[in-house]
């Protein structure tokens, strides 16, 4: 049971589910944690935050009222139903349709940390309405190819533009995204500082350079190139159109400027913008897009290390913000995430691209149904 | 005697015909909240009302108290903005009202939202010609009302529109001068009302912030975003101009990154090359207040490489070699493993005996 001031996250509760179980995946201790019966009765809860079709609308792309509702909601504050197993049937969630309104919506943070928790608690995504969550995010894509993460939000940045890459990529099918614009839209946040802001020409922020890193890395090496030091190969022949094409697919304008931008948010811990103060989360949010590129090995452990030492909260555990602040499971889930990134003995090795460990991402290749057959 | 305020929301007549709906979280739930009494009876009659869609001024009433106990929570906020329209409420009032907000939560993203979405509105309807679009993606650098074209007194209007936005914007930059929020919406602001005076002006705005704080970065890139994307452009001049004014902030604090990145962001922006700031960076070298800013350095460093490619000089990249060692073993330590990596990199540089 989370204490009152959580209330002000009721609509984010399974992506704070996923930084609990997640955390306790880390430090290896999910097992002992969480006991069977818990891990059953939350896949069940997990499911019933699911929002799927009506019979009717499943073939129904074209004039489906509910297009933009599938995916995971973040709890049931919407006043749905709980679903459970029932005759036999499985608990996919709840069916859209006349009873259920705009307001009834997924959203897409909660589907990508719900496909996280499912997979963490060893489930195959086997009840997870693939077609449907693609339906979904084309309709969440923008003109300028950033996310929305529901049509009752209207905040459209870098945060769920990875989410959808996100999903995307767990359920093994792209087909739900328009991916150049995706890729103009990241580009298109790479600021003359270097780093990554949440839309175009607002100021360099650690975590949408985290989310811009991922997605470029979630989208596969070619997005991952670096626009500025691509040559023409004019040895096999590539022509000028040829090469321009190809640099269309780089999500990079500057990745060496990334780079520096991001080992110079180093301070002790790290900060999540220029002259601003540490904060434990950055110590993930810009240690994993360095991680991702690769380049976790320039950032200077031992003062990262002593930050976030310092920021664990002497009688209760877990991470704060700040040195002195009350820890909270977002900053807690960073701090084990950051330790993980170094390699600290006791802390399961993670997936920067996901943000999971690195056993769990091994499940989603060997287990889930979206990706064991492909393999 | 007890007037209605006394009385909790639920318990008044107007809502007697209401059932509440209760959350349903099932046997045992993932991530339960102790939510208060207060939260859990209001969500119950917000998910009754939301339910079936109810359009009313109880239903209005109930969203600014949802929100107060819970100001991030988008479904509300969403159903307030259907109900402002459909109601026809005075969008004076309400602004008055997210001011209050503002003051109370300056760093809840759906209050700056919901703001723009009242400013949007109204736009709309004091400039009938202009084309307002209210899609997400369209929030920033597209003028979006023809300032230019529109009637003198019309302009005015948008003028002063604009300035009451400006100032309950600067007023939150007061209290938290670096609030992304605020500033993403002062972006939108400056661009949802066209090519008007007010870009001008907003220079002014600017220098006064880094006067105040020379590292308040949030201002350093609300100049770029000015100076690149305002009506006048990098031109020339304007490039001129802001090189010195980079540079006279450099002078007095060298070691404030703000300030450097914005140099070279727009030497790169207007395709110059960093070689022109070279005898700047040298002359730095000479003053002892200067001397240990690892910007100098690492600045020094990018230039001799450059050289050194595409020069083939072998002087350039003994220099660049100087600099990485410099920053590794004396004036920026910390990143001591990304200066070796970069002083590594060097060795690739084909230069000529």
């Amino acid at each position: 049971m989370q204490p009152e001031p959580y209330s002000s996250m009721d609509t984010h509760r399974m992506s704070l589910g996923m930084f609990a179980l997640g955390g306790l995946e880390l430090l290896g201790v999910l097992e002992e944690a969480v006991s069977e019966a818990n891990r059953k009765a939350w896949i069940e809860w997990v499911y019933s935050q699911q929002r799927v079709p009506a019979e009717t609308d499943v073939n129904n792309e074209d004039s489906d009222p509910n297009a933009a509702l599938y995916g995971f909601g973040g709890g049931p504050f919407s006043g749905l139903a709980f679903k459970q197993q029932d005759n036999g049937q499985d608990n996919r969630g709840c069916e859209c349709g006349p009873h259920t309104t705009t307001y009834d919506t997924s959203h897409i943070t909660m589907t990508y940390t719900a496909l996280l928790i499912l997979l963490i608690l060893g489930d195959d995504l086997s009840r997870v309405a693939k077609e449907p969550i693609l339906r979904s995010l084309r309709k969440l894509q923008q003109p300028n190819g950033s996310f929305v993460p529901c049509l009752t939000d209207c905040e459209s940045d870098m945060r769920f533009t990875f989410c959808a890459a996100a999903v995307s990529y767990m359920l093994n099918d792209w087909s739900g995204i328009n991916q150049a614009s995706m890729l103009q839209y990241v580009r298109d946040c790479q600021t003359y500082e270097q780093g990554f802001s949440q839309s175009p020409h607002q100021e360099a922020q650690g975590g949408p350079s985290y989310c811009a890193v991922a997605t470029l890395a979630l989208l596969g090496k070619e997005a991952l190139q670096d626009q500025r030091t691509m040559l023409r190969d004019e040895v096999n022949g590539e022509d000028e159109e040829a090469f321009e094409r190809r640099k269309a697919r780089a999500g990079f304008v500057d990745k060496e400027g990334l780079r520096r931008w991001c080992l110079q948010r180093q301070v002790t811990g790290f900060q999540g913008r220029i002259n601003k103060a540490t904060d434990t989360c950055y110590s993930f949010w810009v240690g994993g897009a360095l991680a991702v590129i690769g380049s976790m090995d320039l950032v200077n452990y031992s003062c990262n290390r002593g930050f976030l030492m310092e920021t664990q909260h002497k009688m209760f555990g877990g991470f704060g913000k700040w040195v002195g602040t009350y820890p909270d499971v977002l900053h807690s889930y960073m701090g084990i995430a950051s330790l993980a990134l170094m390699n600290e003995p006791g802390i399961r090795p993670l997936d920067p691209r996901l943000n999971v460990s690195k056993r769990v991402q091994e499940r989603l290749h060997t287990q889930s149904v979206f990706w064991r057959a492909s393999d | 005697m007890s007037s209605d305020e006394d009385i909790p929301f639920h318990k008044q007549p107007k809502w007697a015909d209401i059932v509440p709906i209760p959350q349903d979280d099932g046997p045992n739930p993932l991530v339960p909240i102790a939510y208060t009494k207060e939260y859990s009876t209001s969500m119950n009659y917000f998910r009754a009302i939301c339910r079936s869609q109810e359009q009313s001024e109880r239903a209005f009433e109930l969203t600014t108290i949802v929100i107060n106990l819970s100001p991030s929570h988008y479904t509300v906020w969403h159903y307030r903005q259907t109900l402002l329209k459909a109601l026809n409420k005075d969008m004076t009032q309400e602004l008055e009202w997210v001011q209050e907000m503002i003051d109370e939560h300056p760093k809840s993203y759906q209050i700056w939202h919901h703001r723009q979405v009242v400013v949007d509105h109204m736009s709309a309807s004091a400039f009938p010609a202009a084309t307002v679009s209210t899609t997400p993606s369209n929030l920033h650098t597209v003028p979006m009302i023809p300032y230019l074209e529109l009637s003198e007194s019309q302009q005015k209007a948008a003028q002063e529109a604009v300035q009451t936005e400006l100032n309950c914007i600067a007023q939150a930059l007061v209290e938290e001068p670096k609030n992304y929020h605020a500033w993403s919406y002062r972006q939108w602001v400056l661009s949802h009302f066209g090519l008007g005076p007010w870009w001008e002006e907003e220079l002014g705005y600017i220098d006064e912030l880094i006067a105040v704080d020379v590292r308040n970065n949030s201002a350093w890139n609300q100049r770029y975003f000015v100076v690149t994307l305002g009506p006048k452009g990098l031109t020339d001049e304007v490039l001129e101009r802001e090189v010195q004014y980079a540079k006279t902030k450099i002078e007095r604090t060298p070691n404030n990154e703000s300030p450097w990145v914005y140099l070279t962001g727009v030497l790169r922006k207007a395709s110059h090359p960093l070689s022109e700031i070279k005898a700047f960076c040298e002359g730095l070298l000479q003053k002892p207040n200067a001397n240990f800013s690892p910007f100098v350095h690492s600045t020094l460093l990018d230039i001799y490489e450059q050289e050194a490619k595409q020069e083939r000089r072998a002087d350039s990249l003994l220099k660049a070699k100087e600099e990485a060692i410099i920053l590794a073993e004396k004036v920026d330590t910390i990143r001591e493993r990304y200066w070796n990596w970069r002083k590594n990199q060097l060795k690739a540089i084909a230069v000529e005996a």
